[in-house]
């Protein structure tokens, strides 16, 4: 069974001291893609290339 | 509303109205499997605030129990007709003195119209049928949202039971094909109602 990859995203219009969330990454896909996205990429181990989520 | 023993030692106080709360219109809604999610202000270590944005994206686009569908704006005609008292007797012999008697609640209903919705739109929304427990977000005009209050900074959608979706109807020459749209909220469904004004607008922004 394939084990599930995780990427953190943090809330742009949360307050400062909120952290980052872990979504699937499929999830963190489509909340990224979304054309109002309040959601960015805060994880040091993938990169957002306006596409889709890669690794670095 | 549970009537049952102990009664309480006085009446329960009634406050004064300090202001009216209205719904006025219904304009859109959002549908999630009952039970799954409330929305927690104080939610650590991310709060989950009704009246931000992201929290909403990220149930729209969950692949959970919490993911929450919107449909498209309402066409027309959205209402919520109270239930009706549950009645026995009156003016008979089956109650003391003729005089009848209240049993109950009967459930609200809220009915609308969507207006010339692609097919792919209507067999989305049709699917909600199969669905055995719901609950509803109803978005106001206004960009207001009424949710249930569930504790302090703690909000939670309305249940919906026999939510129906009806096929397409037509009118004929000039008009806009209609499709049918009701649930039912159980009785008592706007004891802990609350007018939320949201930091978006529900009606473009998702």
């Amino acid at each position: 069974m394939a084990t599930k990859t995780f990427v953190k995203l943090k809330a742009k219009d949360q307050k400062k001291e909120a952290k980052p969330v872990e979504f699937e990454i499929g999830q963190a896909n489509k909340l990224l893609k979304l054309s109002n996205s309040q959601w960015e990429l805060s994880d040091d181990k993938f990169q957002w290339n306006g596409i889709e989520i890669a690794k670095k | 509303m549970d009537c049952n023993c102990p009664n309480p030692t006085e009446l329960s106080e009634i406050g004064n109205v300090d202001c009216g709360v209205d719904l006025n219109q219904v304009q859109r809604i959002a549908v999630q499997r009952g039970g799954a999610y409330e929305f927690d202000e104080s939610a650590s270590p991310t709060p989950q605030d009704v009246k931000v944005l992201s929290v909403w994206q990220a149930l729209k686009t969950a692949t959970d129990d919490t993911k929450i569908v919107f449909t498209p704006m309402i066409g027309g005609d959205p209402i919520i007709e109270p239930g009706e008292a549950i009645t026995v007797g009156g003016g008979d012999n089956s109650t003391l003195n003729g005089v009848e008697e209240v049993q109950g609640v009967n459930p609200s209903k809220f009915s609308c119209v969507f207006k010339s919705l692609p097919a792919t739109i209507e067999k989305q929304m049709k699917s909600l049928m199969c669905e055995k427990n719901l609950v509803v977000y109803l978005f106001l005009q206004g960009g207001k949202v009424a949710v249930i209050n569930a504790g302090t900074g703690v909000y939670k959608g309305f249940t919906a039971q026999s939510l129906f979706v009806s096929d397409r109807g037509n009118q004929g020459f000039g008009t806009q094909d209609a499709v049918n749209f009701s649930f039912s909220f159980p009785a008592g469904w706007s004891d802990d109602l609350e007018i939320v004004k949201l930091n978006f607008n529900p009606f473009t922004d998702i």
